[in-house]
């Protein structure tokens, strides 16, 4: 028996161009018992799609879904929690927390700083200090006469034995 | 919040060098300790006069006052205006050095003086001179950045009052 017909339209249908009817020829070939064995191969292929095609949702496919539905577990009740003041406070005692730890390290590291060989000099918070004289010629007087008074007690004074080369602690 | 947080840290971060900056002077410490009781007057000159100060012309030929004039930022001078309290301002003043060992190291001493100096690395940054001279406690108080030879050169001065 010559197939070539079955065979070009077997080439049709897997380059796509094969039409609806095509198809339902090449089905219908397929689904007959007797198929040459050099096609044989292509036969599970169609069998497949015609058996697909006859699946359906049942008659009692809503009936069943329903009751699926119903089997599910009914959402969790919700649960009133009493809310402690210190509960409610707790993101502040965190927000604190974070702002004494910030201090701490930074104390730390000035105290560091601080006892750093080379420290800055002066240190003195200039706001403090408000002149009592208004006039720089009346400051010099003072402030000759104030380091007059080193220059006259240098004569009596002695040298105290303890070191004063020592850093700050 | 989190914006919040960033904020205060930056906020906290920013014044950490603000904090470093208060430290208080032995002169400015002592009168707000004992001004109040005492009849004490303390006349100060600032960093910023000092700065004028060095300016005058009277200053001219006169390097080792300049020299000495320009490692100084204050000056501070109290006295006590009762002769019957000198002695226990006195007392007060060096106790109050001695209680702060850590900060001020005794330099030289006599009978009714002291000298105390507080020191920061190499530098010298503040020397207190505390005495009783006519019946009246005084104590002076400078501030700078001085050198250790300082006070050598301090008390070496020639300085040409009017």
């Amino acid at each position: 028996m010559d197939y070539k017909y079955i065979e070009q339209l077997l080439e049709r249908y897997w380059a796509c161009e094969t039409s609806v009817g095509e198809e339902k020829i090449l089905r219908a070939f397929f689904c007959q018992d007797d198929v040459p064995a050099h096609l044989s191969r292509y036969k599970a292929l169609f069998e497949y799609g015609r058996n697909e095609a006859t699946h359906s949702l049942g008659e009692d496919f809503d009936r069943r879904l329903c009751a699926l539905v119903q089997q599910e577990k009914p959402a969790p009740a919700v649960k009133i929690r009493h809310l402690t003041p210190s509960y409610r406070l707790r993101p502040f005692f965190r927000a604190t927390a974070s702002v004494a730890i910030v201090l701490l390290l930074g104390m730390a590291a000035q105290h560091s700083f601080n006892r750093e060989e080379n420290a800055s000099g002066w240190d003195y918070n200039m706001a403090t200090y408000t002149d009592t004289y208004q006039n720089p010629q009346e400051a010099y007087e003072a402030g000759i006469k104030a380091l007059g008074m080193f220059r006259a007690a240098a004569d009596s004074v002695k040298p105290a034995v303890t070191n004063t080369t020592g850093n700050e602690q | 919040m989190r914006h919040f947080f960033c904020l205060l840290l930056l906020s906290v971060w920013l014044s950490l060098p603000l904090a470093a900056q208060r430290e208080q002077d032995f002169a400015s410490r002592y009168m707000s300790l004992y001004g109040g009781s005492a009849d004490l007057t303390c006349t100060t000159i600032s960093p910023l006069m000092m700065e004028k100060m060095m300016k005058l012309d009277r200053l001219d030929g006169n390097d080792s006052l300049r020299q000495v004039l320009a490692q100084l930022r204050s000056i501070r001078v109290v006295t006590g205006r009762r002769t019957a309290e000198a002695e226990d301002l006195l007392k007060k003043s060096r106790e109050l050095a001695l209680a702060n060992h850590k900060r001020y190291k005794l330099y030289a001493e006599a009978d009714e003086k002291s000298i105390f100096v507080r020191t920061r690395g190499k530098v010298t940054v503040e020397i207190v001179l505390m005495l009783k001279a006519g019946g009246t406690f005084v104590l002076t108080d400078l501030t700078g950045n001085m050198t250790r030879s300082f006070i050598e050169e301090l008390t070496k001065l020639r300085i040409q009052e009017n």
